[in-house]
């Protein structure tokens, strides 16, 4: 059987990318603005593609489209949301907080237990890492998808456009402040909780991430502050480890992956970035995607099964032939 | 959990919608446990794409509802044309089985016995 000869030209390029990446990476930092990673995934994709027949690449300029289409859509929120003009829940999220952790504020809680300013623990790395993974792993997830599996990115996608699209419609409808403007004293006249430090950056400054926290000061320049809930940070943790959940096999795995989203929720709340609330309904809404979409899978399964049968004369439940 | 793709082949296609055929009864019981496994989300079950165009789309989206298409191109064919060793139906499906990584064809035919590909085999129980 001749090997396809594109597949070492392709292996070959993918090695230079990862090198290339690591590269910049390490120069420039990460890569976190929106064209940027388009531009980066973009190539990545393009590279799995080199040698595949037309009609992979028809089917990929399609997917670009929607997935271009859904991002513009998440960052359009942003002006809908200060258009839309409803009303900021101010006090909402905080009271909802101290309701769960019986009349405490979690986030003035971790950061009086664990901050210290002048000093930077190795659990602000920790957290700063877990923030940071926010950007990485579902573009990886979905990049590496796209190029492997088809089938398995469309699944991953259909819940992934949901989860962003609901959060959307939640940022205009019920925008949020977070727990640093709920008690800056400078810039807001909130002051509802007793002052907490937005210290998020700190470990990624320790870690010689400057690239990085440069870009991301940025981004958050320009970002919706009072997209509060759901906190897409905590909900992405969530989402990418359970999609390749029934892929692990030991149960050890699988339980130190979903350590991965309360881990993520813990930094988010130490950092004053999110209340709790936020989180959870972060991971509420991963669990109704999934759900719905789980559903509605199951259902075309069942009905193109049903079609068959149908039409073959065959019973409803198999006879047990092994095959 | 990671999804076997099952390829139907033309014979085993045209066995299961012909009851004439001899392999019929064999190929029907075969297709039966693929659609349960199908059903529950452990078989993909895929043809070629110049194996389903011969049928109406009734079939298709009838007995062959649960099959997806797999497309055959240009760049398959000419591989497939450049082997000599073995007949050139049998030949695309091979091609088609690598490049897609596909591990299970469904056929009526011991051809594929001889190749790193699970078998699953619907031949008439006289042949």
């Amino acid at each position: 059987m001749p090997i396809d000869p594109w597949y070492r030209i392709r292996l070959a390029l993918f090695a230079s990318y990862v090198v290339g990446y690591l590269w910049f990476f390490i120069a420039e930092g990460l890569i976190i603005d929106r064209i940027s990673v388009a531009i980066s995934v973009g190539i990545f994709i393009v590279i799995g593609h080199l040698g595949r027949p037309l009609r992979n690449w028809a089917t990929l300029t399609r997917d670009i489209s929607c997935y271009c289409v859904m991002w513009l859509c998440y960052e359009q929120s942003r002006g809908w949301a200060d258009r839309a003009g409803f009303p900021l829940q101010v006090e909402a999220a905080r009271n909802v907080d101290r309701f769960l952790f019986a009349g405490t504020d979690p986030n003035v809680w971790l950061q009086r237990r664990y901050y210290e300013p002048g000093t930077i623990h190795w659990y602000d790395k920790v957290a700063s890492v877990t923030y940071f993974t926010h950007f990485v792993f579902p573009v990886i997830a979905i990049a590496v998808l796209w190029v492997t599996d088809h089938r398995e990115w469309v699944r991953f996608i259909r819940r992934f456009a949901t989860l962003l699209f609901v959060s959307c419609v939640m940022f205009v409808v019920i925008p949020t402040i977070p727990p640093w403007m709920a008690a800056d004293r400078r810039k807001y006249d909130y002051q509802i909780i007793a002052p907490v430090t937005r210290h998020t950056a700190r470990g990624f400054r320790e870690l010689g991430m400057k690239g990085f926290v440069k870009g991301w000061q940025s981004a958050l320049d320009w970002g919706n502050a009072v997209a509060a809930i759901p906190s897409l940070h905590s909900a992405f943790a969530l989402f990418v480890p359970a999609f390749f959940l029934p892929r692990v096999k030991s149960v050890w795995l699988k339980a130190l992956l979903l350590c991965f989203p309360v881990l993520m929720l813990t930094s988010l709340v130490y950092f004053a970035e999110h209340w709790v609330i936020d989180g959870l309904v972060g991971f509420a809404l991963v669990g109704l995607s999934f759900w719905f979409w789980a559903w509605f899978e199951r259902r075309q399964s069942r009905l193109r099964a049903e079609s068959s049968r149908r039409a073959l004369g065959l019973p409803a439940e198999a006879d047990p032939v092994s095959v | 959990m990671k999804l076997r793709s099952v390829l139907l082949d033309r014979g085993f296609i045209t066995a299961l919608l012909d009851p004439a055929d001899r392999a019929h009864t064999a190929s029907l019981g075969v297709y039966g446990a693929l659609v349960e496994s199908y059903q529950a989300g452990e078989d993909r079950l895929v043809a070629l794409s110049t194996v389903l165009s011969q049928y109406p789309n009734g079939v298709r989206k009838g007995a062959l509802a649960p099959v997806a298409t797999t497309w055959v191109s240009r760049r398959h064919l000419a591989v497939a044309t450049s082997i000599d060793s073995v007949r050139p139906e049998l030949a695309l499906t091979l091609v088609m089985l690598r490049r897609e990584g596909i591990g299970a064809i469904a056929t009526t035919l011991h051809d594929f016995e001889r190749f790193d590909v699970e078998v699953l085999l619907a031949t008439a129980v006289n042949s």
